[in-house]
């Protein structure tokens, strides 16, 4: 049973115990990195929250992930680490699956592709069920209609192409399109846009209206190869048009996403040296870590997969938000 | 005008000259892109359901609604009707897309009619509510685990949850926005 906060307390620590475990044995390194930090990887899409040593002038920033860390450890020789931290974002609200602070699972491996991620993170999340068998009929978290449960890691995932769900609901593949040819795809349908949204946001504005909801509820489902039209560090595709990226949703809700990263120093210069302007005129400026291409390009060919713990925990004791599975007031 | 992170369930937008209500909305932000807020809408003339996505940052243009003080009477088939408490004026307001307010609406007690101009659109019910029991299965002898619950019926025909102890003829307070029971009203 799970009652109150004691037994909140006991399940989040039992999700810990699994997940430390089962890296553990496999070699993983654990590896615990600073949450302040003086510069990001560039992500404009990410609102970050910024603050300041009393002493100094530099701005400070609360880590969004700790990819930064992370592949300047790989980049200096781990090649297999995991981290639980806790992961900044500075949204402008919090929702049922959205919080300003969030745990975050993050690891990197050289072991193995980004194909192959898809089955250690199943099994990952099949040893992390086992370990909360105890907590699963939590009457006081069930009792609320819950939207998120019901995805049975039992049955088998189903595994589908960005392109192909596009193609299935809106008879285009959208992937390889320009800016116009997805605004003809936006009037066909009958989806309203604006004239400033850039590739990315129509993109998602179709992909949210007429993909998203309806990727199936009753079990996990991946979601691959992600137009290269959304800029990320994952790597490109022998097709250009795609980057070797993949999601998990769980009862359609997003638990992890998986890169193959990129990882020649040339591209992700590149990927830096595009994204600087946007970052200029983002909501909130940011200094990026313009070394980072350098240290890690040319690293060996390595596999990021980042799983959020809260959502997973909250999906797993069928909670209907993160917020229903936390044990301390932050609303004081 | 309205900021689409601002708008909530309950809103009411003008789309394309029709007053809609947002009946559900969520706030998305996919792993690598943009923030966005996904809308399910009823236009309340039609009663037709459309979904939309938009920027959080995007402005829709919201509907001016007043409230009326008014005396709930009864439902008919489709409509609930209400009397203007000014003006005594008896008038109905569409059971279409108000089906959960049926649970807490209380013969000849007053609410908060909001009107778009002539057109009823919403009718306010408080927060919280005490509500009468009408049906509740007895207690099993032996269930008396820390947290059990059964389920009752209210004599509005609410179906709630509550603690083992509740029983027919109590009057409990309900939290209508989540229609889930609060306490023990005194």
């Amino acid at each position: 049973m799970l009652d109150g906060v004691a037994g909140r307390v006991a399940a989040r620590a039992a999700l810990l115990r699994s997940v430390r475990r089962f890296f553990d044995q496999r070699g993983f390194v654990e590896v615990d990195t600073p949450v302040l930090t003086r510069s990001l990887i560039p992500e404009p899409a990410i609102d970050v929250f910024v603050t300041e040593a009393a002493h100094r002038a530099t701005p400070l920033y609360l880590v969004p992930s700790p990819e930064r860390w992370m592949k300047r450890l790989l980049a200096v020789g781990c090649s297999a680490i995991y981290q639980i931290g806790h992961a900044f974002r500075n949204l402008e609200e919090i929702g049922p699956w959205h919080a300003d602070e969030f745990a975050m699972l993050e690891w990197y491996t050289t072991g193995e592709d980004w194909l192959a991620a898809r089955q250690t993170t199943l099994s990952l999340l099949h040893a992390v069920t086992a370990a909360l068998e105890p907590w699963r009929d939590a009457s006081d978290l069930r009792s609320a209609p819950a939207r998120s449960c019901g995805a049975e890691l039992s049955l088998p995932p189903e595994v589908h192409t960005v392109a192909s769900l596009c193609q299935r609901a809106l008879d285009s593949p959208l992937v390889s399109l320009s800016l116009v040819e997805l605004q003809q795809v936006a009037g066909q349908v009958g989806t309203e846009w604006s004239a400033d949204d850039t590739w990315e946001q129509l993109f998602h504005r179709l992909f949210l209206t007429h993909v998203e909801p309806t990727l199936p509820r009753d079990r996990p489902v991946f979601v691959t190869d992600y137009p290269s039209g959304v800029p990320t560090l994952a790597r490109a595709a022998a097709d250009a048009a795609v980057a070797e990226r993949w999601e998990l949703y769980l009862g359609g809700v997003e638990i992890a996403n998986c890169y193959q990263e990129e990882v020649s120093g040339q591209r992700l210069a590149a990927v830096f040296g595009a994204e600087a302007e946007r970052i200029r005129r983002s909501h909130t400026p940011r200094r990026v870590d313009w070394e980072l291409p350098d240290r890690f390009g040319d690293s060996p060919p390595c596999t990021g997969v980042a799983l959020g713990i809260d959502r997973l925990l909250a999906h797993l004791l069928g909670a209907p938000s993160i917020a229903a599975i936390g044990y301390c007031d932050t609303a004081r | 005008m309205i900021k689409a992170s601002a708008i909530d369930k309950g809103t009411f937008l003008l789309i394309k000259g029709a007053p809609h209500l947002v009946v559900e909305r969520e706030f998305v932000n996919p792993g690598k892109g943009s923030a966005f807020v996904r809308l399910k809408l009823k236009n309340i003339q039609t009663g037709l359901v459309t979904r939309q996505v938009n920027k959080s940052q995007e402005t829709l243009e919201d509907v001016e609604i007043e409230g009326v003080n008014a005396q709930y009477l009864y439902a008919d088939d489709d409509s609930y009707v209400f009397m203007n408490s000014d003006t005594f004026d008896q008038f109905n307001v569409p059971v279409s897309g108000l089906e959960d307010r049926r649970h807490y609406l209380i013969e000849g007690d007053s609410y908060q009619v909001m009107m778009w101009g002539e057109t009823p659109l919403d009718i306010k019910v408080p927060i919280k509510m005490a509500l009468e029991i009408a049906e509740a299965p007895p207690a099993e002898r032996g269930d008396t685990a820390t947290g059990a619950s059964k389920t009752v019926t209210t004599a509005t025909g609410l179906p709630l949850k509550v603690p083992i102890f509740i029983k027919e003829g109590d009057r409990v307070v309900v939290n209508t926005e989540t229609a889930e029971y609060v306490e023990r009203a005194n």
